[in-house]
């Protein structure tokens, strides 16, 4: 599968990388901001989008409709430890599927994985 | 001598004693041995002097588990003595003192609290909190309690920002406060074992907030932002949603069922047409009543919206959720309730499972239910529709 | 100090994380959607911090604090100026205010602000616990008011004179539709400083 992470934060990214599954089975992308997560979907097109949430120009959300907007179409997941009851409605009604929360760790890649398969 | 008949890690005195008794023996059956049966037999020839010298050490060795013994009692009084001290000393504080653990079960229950709450140690303790106090509805006070133990650190729980903690109804009213008013501290208390327990102090503070009429507007405005349905007497939409959350944890936590049926009046508004809002009223407050009947303690019943209720079963999976939806619906169809007569209100049931071993949100549990009972509506009402695909206890 | 950008961007990333957490707890108790952002994290010997703190000397400013030991030790100070947290609380417990007294108003401002930074440390220092395996035990929050130079000497924050360097968060807080800036500063001994690196130079290290 396919898998690209936006988030403004390189240790996120590298968090992220780092406690996925070695198994050759995943693919994993990176942006940092809106323009070239855009530019990734287009090119990659990927089956999984993981997006974080604050972020500086636009939050997790307003960049997963900005995708859909663009067109461009995954399965999307919330990374973030701002789980605020708002937060997370607000995503779901956005249409991601799950929300995960940081800090991640192994298991929870492995169960996200597991549920998006 | 009670006190102390439950000794050091909780060793009855008997026990002790016996063991004590036997290791006497042992030496004593050993040191004649040796004096008078080995030592002859191996044709030592010893000096008069020596035997005293192994006479002398033999009585060392065969007082010496004496000694030990008389020590270990007193190490047992000593002992006994702090414990009592320590409980005492919480019984004496003007303030409720109370020890949980990580699950929110409870340790110490001092008299404090036996006075306000009417509930003694002996109930309390082994309890969770949320057995004991069914409609506790602070979400603040869990997590002060879970931050305090995993993370050593001390929360502060102010009145300002929070209602009434533990909701402890006054003796008497006072200024129009119903509940205690209570400044609340959470601190971490960790035994020998390495454990961490939340030691949680309960200021009651209704005087000094009903003298200030401004932190008493406050509070009053606070306790009237109500957990209840005033109608029905159900909890309110509100309190589903900070009740359901935590349960969920809980059940996480000691591998629980929870389930949900959604309950909808059927044709309820053609009933508020002809027969008038009153009647309207006498009907939601009458399928309420049927509701909590089929209920157990441990179970929430809320009015989610006009003629819709939620009925949250904790320690309840799929088949038993369903048993009890299908009591319910059978009840309503026998029941009159007045003005009209047996069998002229029905329900729609929809019925969703929480599993730990297939956990989801609260929201997804509740948007389950909802499905069914849309199914329940479309396919003639009346009826009780559960997923059997998803509920893994029917399969 | 001077941090490369990888270490800057792993601070930030990890404020971040633990302001979402205090983000999250706030939001349940206050009932509201907040907004939080850690635009920047620094690390300054102790000497700099009053500058480094970019506050006006002679204003006001409300302060909680934490101290903590164990594997670290030293306190963390969570800073708003006066006016923000007092408008913050106010607009919290409504228009029941009203006609209060200024004893009375002091006394809630006091409380309410002591539970909320008190969240927003634990929350803090739990995410240091949870992602580098720092172990600390926490004191109970103390509250201070006054301009920021009598913050700074009211207590002997420095450790019977050890060399200490502070590593400061600005943050900005948005609840019940008031903004509020705030600042945390974790004031600790250059040691306890260097442990806390190389656990993060551990972490990422193994990345």
């Amino acid at each position: 599968m396919k898998i690209l992470i936006v988030d403004d934060s390189m240790t996120s990214r590298m968090l992220f990388k780092a406690y996925m599954p070695k198994d050759g089975q995943h693919e994993l992308f990176e942006a940092a901001v809106l323009p070239d997560a855009l530019e990734k979907m287009r090119e990659v097109q990927p089956e999984l989008v993981i997006l974080d949430y604050n972020m500086p120009e636009h939050n997790g959300v307003e960049m997963a409709r900005a995708m859909l907007d663009a067109g461009l179409k995954a399965k999307f997941v919330l990374l973030t430890a701002n789980t605020q009851r708002t937060v997370v409605d607000s995503a779901r009604a956005a249409g991601f599927i799950q929300v995960v929360e940081k800090p991640v760790n192994a298991v929870k890649i492995a169960a996200l994985l597991a549920q998006v398969a | 001598m009670k006190r102390w008949k439950s000794g050091l890690f909780n060793t009855p005195l008997r026990i002790v004693i016996a063991v004590g008794v036997v290791v006497f023996s042992v030496e004593f059956l050993f040191m004649t041995l040796l004096h008078d049966v080995i030592m002859p037999l191996m044709s030592f020839t010893v000096s008069d002097r020596i035997w005293s010298i192994i006479d002398a050490v033999t009585l060392v060795v065969l007082v010496s588990p004496v000694l030990y013994f008389l020590v270990f009692i007193r190490m047992q009084r000593d002992f006994a003595e702090l414990t009592q001290l320590f409980a005492d000393l919480t019984d004496t504080l003007m303030v409720g003192v109370l020890l949980v653990d990580t699950d929110l079960r409870v340790h110490r229950w001092n008299q404090w609290l036996e006075r306000k709450t009417g509930i003694s140690s002996q109930q309390a303790c082994g309890k969770l909190l949320t057995e004991l106090f069914a409609d506790l509805n602070s979400p603040r006070l869990l997590s002060a309690i879970e931050l305090c133990i995993k993370h050593k650190s001390p929360q502060l729980i102010s009145q300002t920002l929070n209602r009434y903690v533990l909701p402890i109804p006054l003796v008497s009213p006072m200024h129009d406060l119903k509940l205690m008013q209570q400044q609340v501290s959470v601190a971490p208390l960790t035994n020998s074992r390495g454990e961490t327990l939340a030691a949680i102090s309960i200021n009651d503070v209704t005087e000094s907030v009903a003298k200030s009429s401004a932190l008493a507007r406050l509070a009053m405005k606070m306790e009237s932002q109500s957990n209840r349905d005033q109608l029905t007497g159900a909890y309110n939409r509100h309190f589903l949603w900070s009740w359901l959350t935590p349960q969920l944890k809980q059940s996480v936590r000691h591998s629980q069922a929870l389930s949900c049926l959604m309950l909808d009046i059927d044709y309820f508004k053609r009933i508020n047409d002809t027969y008038g809002h009153d009647v309207g009223d006498a009907v939601l407050r009458g399928f309420a009543e049927i509701l909590h009947e089929q209920m157990r303690d441990s179970d929430i019943l809320v009015r989610y919206g006009g003629e819709e209720f939620v009925v949250l079963l904790t320690h309840a999976d799929a088949a038993v959720a369903l048993e009890i939806a299908n009591r319910i619906l059978d009840r309503v169809r026998k029941t009159a309730i007045a003005p009209l007569e047996a069998g002229d209100v029905r329900c729609s049931i929809g019925v969703s499972s929480w599993t730990p071993e297939e956990p989801c949100s609260a929201e997804e549990l509740l948007k389950e239910a909802d499905r069914c009972l849309y199914h329940a509506k479309h396919n003639g009402r009346d009826q009780v529709v559960i997923d059997r695909e998803s509920s893994h206890s029917l399969r | 100090m001077e941090l490369d950008e990888l270490e800057r961007d792993a601070l930030r990333e990890l404020a971040n994380v633990g302001l979402s957490r205090a983000a999250t707890q706030l939001s349940e108790l206050l009932n509201d959607h907040i907004e939080m952002t850690v635009p920047l994290v620094q690390v300054v010997p102790y000497d700099q911090v009053t500058q480094a703190l970019q506050l006006d000397p002679h204003a006001m400013v409300a302060a909680v604090w934490q101290s903590f030991s164990g594997q670290s030790e030293g306190t963390s100070i969570l800073m708003f100026p006066s006016e923000d947290s007092k408008n913050l609380v106010r607009a919290l417990v409504g228009p029941s205010m009203l006609g209060a007294g200024e004893d009375d108003l002091r006394g809630i401002e006091h409380e309410a602000m002591m539970e909320i930074g008190n969240i927003i440390i634990t929350s803090g220092m739990a995410v240091i616990a949870d992602m580098l395996g720092q172990e600390v035990r926490m004191s109970l929050p103390g509250y201070m008011e006054g301009n920021l130079p009598d913050i700074m000497a009211q207590r002997s924050w420095d450790n019977a004179g050890r060399e200490m360097q502070a590593i400061i968060m600005f943050t900005h807080l948005k609840a019940a539709q008031r903004e509020i800036e705030g600042r945390m500063v974790m004031l600790m001994s250059v040691d306890s400083v260097q442990v806390l690196f190389d656990r993060l130079h551990k972490l990422l290290r193994s990345l």
